[in-house]
């Protein structure tokens, strides 16, 4: 559902090329972050959460094409800086595996780390609050698990939809150029008409008729979205907090839980 | 489409598009994106779709599976067409057929290259970190494939999924019940992550004891590029969003 999964071209090119810029400074601040922490144990582990999103990227919730993505316990597992390298990997991965839209990777990689880096965030902050919940450590680390999937998914959605929104925008229109018209790269003729300066009121709409043209169907489309959604997130945070929990009571320093003298502890740290 | 399934097909190949070297076949995807970007009628696109079709059939790929991977991005498009709806049906088809063309360009290229020369370019380019996550997920997923495989074949001899007595075993198997789903699914993961990532660390010093130092190197040299393959191949990808462009240029639309 956070996935955009629309054709090379025909997005606006100033979006894709604003993703692509963003994953790119996204990537090297977190290889440089990676790096200063030199933990080369946190690789491997990298490569088999995003490899475990490629797979389950496999199974689709058909009524609600729906597809389960492991994004945010990938996230769990990985911390946020790996995670912006793993969700590169993933949405490169996808791309040439049966996604296409190569234009639209930076996007999905922005849009993917921040499931991850969201769901690694709420989860280690609600561990602490968990802890005074009358449940054993398994119920505890599902709930935590269960609740960072649920709000990272809604968080991520919602970016998800605002790109979306953004993409029926034409730049020319969402950033004043004054006089100068993006479609001809020219200026007016009467450049001057309004003066050297010109005040517009706040709210002020220059077209109204073709923003409400343009609002029924995209309002359809994010209703849709959230509602399938919805559903999506109850059937991901589900399986997050179920995996959450036997990762927890097998091996607690896996997903930032200690308390297991016999256990790993967390390989990205 | 599964990334074994795609590694069967690219090592086990032997057409002319196998055996063309990369820098050849990278025209494929070039192609398909280049004739998504420019295109603005259905005309150019259902023509790439089609030639690149013929393509496949021509290095024996498996026609109607890259059809249907083709197929399956389409729902998500269709509702992202849909929420542009102006009123023609052109619109949608463009925008589903862009969808459906990159897909079939990136396959293509996926499909008749072995891994280690798709990896062996960007391991040299990409930050030590970058390279050795990608070339350690490729191995993992088949590791995670190998695991899940077993998983699945530990599941049907203890019954399935359903909660019911199976009779067609030599041995008393009642499935498991729907409560505990979640409990064994959560498992299931769990120790598919687990096993992975240990099996990853173990593969990981493995191929440091052996001497790799992060660099992939390709299945065979560049030196073998067959030219007839990179005339045809670039002439084709050149021709194709040449054609696209003039079309577009000359505003030639489908529905005219």
């Amino acid at each position: 559902m956070t996935h955009i999964m629309v054709g090379d071209g025909v997005l606006p090119w100033w979006i894709s090329t604003a993703g692509i810029l963003a994953a790119v400074l996204l990537v090297s601040i977190a290889s440089r972050q990676v790096s200063r922490v030199g933990s080369r144990r946190a690789v491997p582990a990298t490569a088999v959460m995003t490899a475990l999103m490629i797979v389950v990227m496999s199974v689709e919730i058909v009524p609600i094409g729906y597809e389960l993505h492991g994004t945010v316990l990938a996230g769990i597992v990985v911390g946020p800086w790996f995670g912006a390298i793993s969700a590169l990997l993933f949405n490169v991965s996808r791309a040439f595996l049966g996604d296409g839209a190569i234009t639209n990777i930076g996007l999905n990689t922005v849009i993917t780390w921040l499931e991850m880096a969201i769901g690694s965030v709420v989860f280690a902050s609600l561990l602490p609050f968990a802890s005074l919940l009358p449940f054993a450590l398994r119920g505890r680390a599902s709930l935590c698990g269960g609740i960072a999937t649920a709000v990272s998914l809604a968080v991520s959605t919602l970016v998800f939809l605002a790109i979306i929104a953004l993409s029926g925008v034409d730049p020319g229109r969402a950033i004043h150029t004054g006089a100068f018209d993006v479609a001809s790269g020219r200026f007016d003729v009467e450049t001057l008409s309004e003066g050297l300066v010109s005040v517009h009121l706040p709210g002020e709409v220059h077209h109204p008729e073709e923003t409400t043209a343009a609002l029924t169907p995209f309002t359809w489309f994010a209703g849709a979205t959230l509602f399938l959604g919805a559903i999506g997130w109850v059937i991901e945070g589900l399986v997050t907090g179920v995996t959450v929990a036997f990762l927890a009571r097998i091996r607690p320093g896996l997903v930032g839980m200690s308390g297991d003298p016999g256990g790993q502890g967390r390989l990205t740290e | 489409m599964r990334l074994p399934s795609v590694d069967y097909l690219a090592t086990s190949g032997s057409s002319w598009l196998h055996r063309a070297s990369i820098a050849d076949k990278v025209s494929l995807p070039i192609a398909g994106f280049g004739v998504a970007a420019v295109s603005s009628s259905p005309l150019p696109l259902v023509t790439g779709y089609a030639v690149l079709m013929a393509v496949a059939w021509s290095a024996s790929l498996p026609v109607a599976r890259i059809a249907l991977a083709t197929i399956l991005p389409v729902p998500m498009v269709g509702l992202y067409a849909f929420s542009h709806w102006q009123g023609e049906w052109s619109v949608v088809a463009v925008i589903l057929a862009k969808g459906m063309v990159t897909v079939e360009a990136s396959l293509l290229l996926m499909l008749t290259t072995p891994a280690p020369d798709l990896l062996a370019g960007p391991t040299q380019w990409l930050p030590a970190i970058l390279g050795n996550s990608l070339v350690l997920t490729y191995r993992a997923v088949f590791t995670l494939w190998d695991r899940l495989a077993s998983v699945r074949r530990a599941i049907q001899v203890r019954g399935g999924i359903r909660h019911r007595r199976v009779y067609d075993l030599p041995w008393d198997a009642t499935g498991t019940p729907w409560v505990r789903l979640p409990q064994v699914g959560g498992m299931i993961v769990g120790m598919a992550i687990i096993r992975a990532i240990d099996l990853g660390n173990t593969y990981e010093d493995a191929l440091r004891l052996r001497g790799y130092r992060g660099l992939m190197h390709p299945t065979r040299r560049e030196g073998t590029r067959r030219m007839p393959a990179g005339i045809f191949l670039w002439g084709g990808c050149a021709l194709l969003v040449g054609a696209a462009t003039a079309i577009r240029l000359m505003g030639w639309q489908v529905a005219a």
